[in-house]
């Protein structure tokens, strides 16, 4: 019986520590556009969201996966685009967009984990997907396009002493180009809430 | 763990639909320009226009033929009058062959359509049976009407004179939604905008 016991206490015990284990994010994001994003677009982008599990694999380290959604858009009064091979030009009101969707893995590195303040560095790298849509008088023109790149990350975490902590991070995405499009980048800053379960 | 639930599939909801938000369209915002030259032509060889007095209207039909307002017609070749001398041609005599001949024409389109509202789909989740969306719940119709001009400046000073099809050297094109008062005000703006973005034609 005592054995049975001691079984019992080892398996809530471990179920505690497993139960810390994994860790969920959710966080509201904003972004500047650099480079060739910039381009086309160059106004601060004020949604949408992410979410992020991670994996606890030692107390510092951990590994995840990483979904989040990214809205550039912009109106551009009585803009001109030029089309030198068909010696044309053509102007009216512009609607540009660009929507991110980011579906990656994740690594990050996790500094003085039992400390107030928990910072962290990271990075990850998997496929965006890529909707950018140019839109001339309600005339639409869509590319639509599934493109790798990765991010490196910097964040803090600040324990709340309840069930879900302050979260925020950084992260500056690179995305390869792919079928002639432009090199896309933009820089995120994530606020939101997490917790270990 | 059922908030984190919900929020993902509000996520991948998200996904799915991504996000076009319209930026505060007006119907002037529908406006558009286009231009356009011929491959191969020397514009600054040119320098002499006649501008045909009037403007052809085409009709969707021969048996539907309503009145085109004569003081917008009087508007498009006054434009287009003000913007060639302020580029630096020079308007031919009644005597005189010009190097160019400048025509304008313009149409009227009825749009007639009807947009079905799916409802809002989602995978059901919690909600055993419903499956993916609900029924359709609306349609609704619209109708609007487009206005087209189209400019064209022809090659008079190369013309063989044999009844073959001139050289159409540049093209300007306009459309846009036909509303309100401000349509004239739209349509000088066109216009100008038209010759602002055909540099080419500049002579000064």
């Amino acid at each position: 019986m005592k054995n049975l016991y001691l079984f019992l206490f080892a398996c809530v015990l471990s179920t505690g520590v497993f139960a810390q284990d994994n860790f969920f994010g959710m966080t509201y994001n904003m972004a500047v556009p650099l480079g060739e994003s910039a381009d086309f677009i160059d106004k601060y982008s004020w949604g949408a969201m992410g979410l992020e599990w991670k994996k606890m694999t030692n107390e510092n380290v951990a590994v995840g996966v990483n979904l989040s959604w990214q809205i550039f858009s912009q109106k551009v009064d009585h803009g001109t685009i030029e089309i030198p091979e068909l010696n044309a030009s053509i102007s009216g009101s512009q609607l540009r967009y660009f929507n991110y969707f980011p579906f990656t893995l994740t690594g990050s590195y996790h500094f003085n984990p039992q400390g107030k303040i928990i910072p962290f560095v990271g990075a990850g790298a998997g496929l965006y997907r890529v909707l950018q849509r140019f839109d001339i008088s309600g005339f639409a023109y869509d590319q639509n396009t599934w493109n790798f790149g990765l991010y490196p990350e910097v964040g803090i975490l600040i324990p709340s002493g309840g069930s879900a902590d302050f979260f925020v991070n950084s992260k500056y995405h690179y995305i390869l180009p792919v079928d002639g499009g432009i090199t896309h980048s933009y820089l995120n800053i994530n606020v939101g809430f997490s917790y270990f379960y | 763990m059922k908030l984190t639930k919900w929020i993902s599939f509000l996520f991948i909801g998200g996904i799915m639909a991504s996000c076009y938000p319209e930026k505060d369209r007006t119907v002037a915002d529908l406006d558009l320009v286009g231009t356009r030259f011929a491959d191969g032509i020397d514009f600054a060889s040119y320098s002499t226009y006649t501008l045909y007095d009037s403007v052809i209207i085409v009709y969707d039909s021969a048996d539907d033929k309503p009145d085109y307002p004569i003081e917008e017609a009087a508007l498009i070749l006054r434009t287009m009058r003000t913007n060639l001398d302020n580029y630096g041609w020079i308007e031919a005599g009644p005597n005189d062959t010009p190097d160019v001949y400048i025509e304008a024409s313009t149409w009227n389109s009825k749009i007639v359509g009807a947009v079905y509202y799916p409802g809002y789909g989602y995978p059901g989740y919690g909600y055993p049976g419903y499956g993916w969306g609900y029924p359709g719940y609306g349609t609704s119709y619209y109708s609007y009407t487009t206005g087209t001009v189209m400019m064209h400046i022809m090659d008079v000073k190369n013309y063989p004179f044999d009844h073959s099809p001139p050289i159409v050297m540049w093209t300007g094109g306009l459309n846009g939604i036909l509303s309100g008062s401000a349509t004239s005000s739209r349509l000088e703006s066109s216009i100008n905008q038209a010759f602002l973005q055909s540099e080419y034609l500049n002579k000064n």
